[in-house]
């Protein structure tokens, strides 16, 4: 264990003491936040916002408050109601460029959110239609919706709650003033911040329509995420530096295992990724006032998941590349691709079928699809335990495959 | 009794079983306190030996044991025993020498204050302790080159392999090493070394084993192998004549004095127990076979003629 960390810890210090790595370490996250904040925060956020009709066929009271909860423009989402009744009409108006999205609310939307208290109903469904223009905004416009159905279920929950407390003290009034804590109580009992809606996504494909500017949520886990695979990806590449400059070699003849080596350079690299992410997070959230969702630990979590993915992914282009003019073309060949694929540069939703299969198989799209989670629906850590047990069951396969390799290639 | 280290049946090829066979049965011994120098020309596979034997590649056949250890059955047992000098320079040259030597340290479980006093020891040996401090990347080829015997030695090893250490540097850093390792022996350090320069394995070993396309065609104390040639002085003749080499390599080899005489790549050569009393009868009779003399070498009984004599070309062919 000691070998490891002195390895991992000499790389993270050589990375520091470089004059380009330090740049890259220190000015780029800072330079990333500052794009972020300018582009995403700054002026001009009333003139991006999202136009969305709400089609509400609720025959309920809850469709009605859920309108207005939606028509929050600081989310980046400006809600109209509709007069039209006809989803496929709705549609049409989208096509027509009238509207930028459409957000569908079922008959039986408040009926199936009440009894979607007792988890044998099934819960809601909201459908969201966005066209070309606010494809690539589609989770923000989800984040909203999610939002407003979570507050809508707690709005729920008390309600019964009230109803079923002041039954109970009906004939002692001073237990009403127990009523407080029983709302705290079953509210968090019954987990109200889970997704109180299944929210059902569709999105036109993308034409040659011009996507304009647009609010921030979306692009600053995307960007993020791109920026730490870049940097992350330069690390492992250091193993081969090490063999071109003969302290490999060195390195296998001490008494070490290759494992613990291996272990060890990867280490270094994630001490590395893991800092730079820090550091973009602080500077967008301190300097540029961008959130990163409510949840550290689920922060933490995705982002030591996604650190972990990339290492390993790393490490096998290490590992399989000849040298390091090999590895840093591999590297960034697959950095587009993922980054493609996996929906950093437009929604993964608006991918064919088998195309979206593939988008799953991306470290890219399970991280992406974590941090918005965080980010831009404001969920919390075990919303994203899917999300990290995918990455680490990643970095774990593409550890054992980097380190099957590296072991023939020493052996040979 | 068996030595410090044994080899045995060493063999390595490269992408079996069709690749190139790299090292071929190579055996040998190394005592404990001794130093045996594996002489031979580039390419011959005096690294590959060593770098089997540090574990750095695996075998294909045989076996090494390092005090008993088996370098594949127990690799970390007995690379523990061993510190390795490779043949380029492998260190951090953006680190201070001291740095190296802390983390090459680590690697080989030192920690705290022993590894400051085999720190500051080595830094001693290697006449580098002004410079401790200074990055490496400044040091000039000599300094570097001890620094790198230097990591070799930080754990305190029983044995030590150095790979052509002295290759590339200045006479005086070269003089220095040459002296560091003679001094180390008589402190008790076994020690491997590869050379393709006679000169040091003549100076520096107990033993010389003399390696060409990856066999062992021998080994032995400098005085046994110099009787392999019987300690024949070689001439190599460069001649112009109507005669052909090899028939004016026959017409010379009928003086008296002459064990030998051959042709070899368009030079005479002839084997004599005392070259300087066959010059003048040399002169002569080539001179009456109308031969003229362009160039004429004498090369006194030594490990190139052991090698010229072995493998029929010299070492720095």
């Amino acid at each position: 264990m000691k070998k490891i960390w002195t390895i991992a810890w000499k790389d993270t210090i050589f990375r520091l003491r470089d004059r380009n790595a330090m740049l890259l370490a220190l000015l780029a996250p800072l330079v990333i936040a500052g794009i972020m904040g300018l582009a995403l925060s700054g002026d001009g956020v009333e003139s991006h916002l999202i136009s969305a009709t709400i089609i509400n066929q609720d025959e309920g009271p809850l469709g009605r408050i859920f309108e207005g909860l939606s028509a929050d423009v600081n989310a980046g989402v400006e809600f109209k109601s509709s007069p039209l009744k006809d989803f496929a009409r709705a549609r049409e108006a989208v096509e027509r460029g009238e509207t930028q999205a459409l957000v569908y609310l079922p008959r039986n939307f408040s009926a199936a959110l009440q009894s979607a208290v007792d988890k044998s109903v099934e819960a809601p469904i909201i459908q969201i239609y966005c066209g070309a223009e606010a494809a690539t905004k589609a989770d923000i416009i989800r984040g909203v919706c999610d939002r407003s159905a979570r507050h809508l279920r707690a709005l729920a929950i008390s309600k019964q709650v009230t109803a079923s407390r002041l039954r109970i003290s009906s004939e002692e009034d001073w237990r009403a003033s127990r009523l407080d804590a029983a709302f705290a109580q079953e509210i968090s009992s019954r987990q109200v911040l889970k997704e109180a809606a299944r929210v059902e996504l569709t999105t036109s494909p993308i034409g040659d329509v011009k996507i304009r500017r647009n609010p921030f949520a979306f692009f600053a886990p995307s960007l993020g995420i791109f920026f730490l695979m870049l940097c992350i990806f330069e690390a492992p590449r250091s193993i081969l530096v090490e063999k071109d400059e003969g302290t490999l070699g060195r390195l296998i003849r001490t008494p070490t295992k290759p494992s613990h080596f291996l272990l060890g350079k990867l280490g270094g690299s994630c001490l590395t990724g893991i800092l730079q992410f820090a550091m973009l997070i602080v500077a967008s959230r301190f300097i540029f006032g961008l959130t990163w969702g409510d949840s550290l630990s689920g922060l933490a979590l995705m982002v030591a998941a996604v650190v972990a993915a990339y290492t390993s992914l790393g490490a096998v282009i290490a590992a399989f590349s000849k040298n390091v003019f090999q590895a840093g073309a591999i590297g960034g060949g697959i950095t587009m691709i993922s980054a493609g694929l996996g929906g950093n540069f437009f929604a993964a939703d608006n991918l064919p079928g088998w195309l979206e299969a593939l988008s799953r198989m991306t470290i890219n799209r399970w991280a992406l699809e974590g941090f918005s989670k965080l980010v831009v629906r404001d969920l919390g850590v075990s919303d994203v335990v899917l999300n990290a047990v995918v990455l680490f069951s990643m970095a774990a396969v593409l550890f054992v495959s980097a380190f099957w390799k590296f072991q023939r290639r020493i052996a040979g | 009794m068996s030595g410090i280290i044994e080899v045995k049946k060493l063999c390595k090829q490269y992408d079996p079983p069709r690749g190139v066979m790299a090292v071929k049965d190579v055996s040998f011994d190394v005592e404990r306190g001794e130093i045996l120098s594996l002489l031979g020309p580039n390419g011959a596979g005096k690294t590959t030996i060593i770098s089997i034997m540090s574990g750095l590649l695996t075998l294909t056949g045989g076996e090494v044991l390092i005090a008993g250890y088996s370098i594949s059955a127990n690799p970390i047992d007995a690379k523990r025993l061993i510190g390795v000098v490779p043949d380029e320079i492998a260190l951090y040259p953006t680190i201070t020498a001291r740095e190296n030597l802390a983390f090459w340290g680590k690697m080989y479980g030192l920690r705290g204050q022993k590894l400051q006093q085999r720190i500051n020891a080595v830094l001693e040996i290697a006449g580098l302790s002004d410079r401790a401090d200074q990055k490496v990347e400044t040091f000039s080829g000599g300094m570097k080159r001890r620094l790198n015997i230097a990591v070799g030695l930080i754990h305190e090893p029983k044995i030590v392999f150095m790979d052509e250490p002295t290759v590339g540097i200045d006479p005086q850093s070269r003089r220095r090493i040459l002296d560091t390792v003679c001094e180390l022996n008589r402190q008790g350090l076994t020690v491997l070394y590869t050379t393709h320069y006679l000169e040091e394995a003549q100076e520096l070993s107990n033993r010389v084993g003399i390696i060409d396309h990856g066999q062992l065609i021998a080994i032995g104390t400098q005085e046994e192998l110099h009787k392999l040639v019987n300690n024949f002085d070689t001439i190599r003749l460069e001649v112009s004549s109507q005669m052909s080499n090899e028939e004016t390599a026959g017409a010379l080899s009928q003086l008296p004095g002459v064990h030998r005489a051959y042709s070899e790549n368009g030079h005479i050569v002839l084997q004599t127990p005392d070259a300087c009393r066959l010059l003048t009868s040399l002169v002569a009779q080539a001179s009456r076979e109308g031969a003229s003399i362009k160039k004429l070498e004498i090369q006194e009984s030594n490990l190139e003629a052991v090698f010229l004599h072995l493998t029929g070309r010299a070492l720095r062919d």
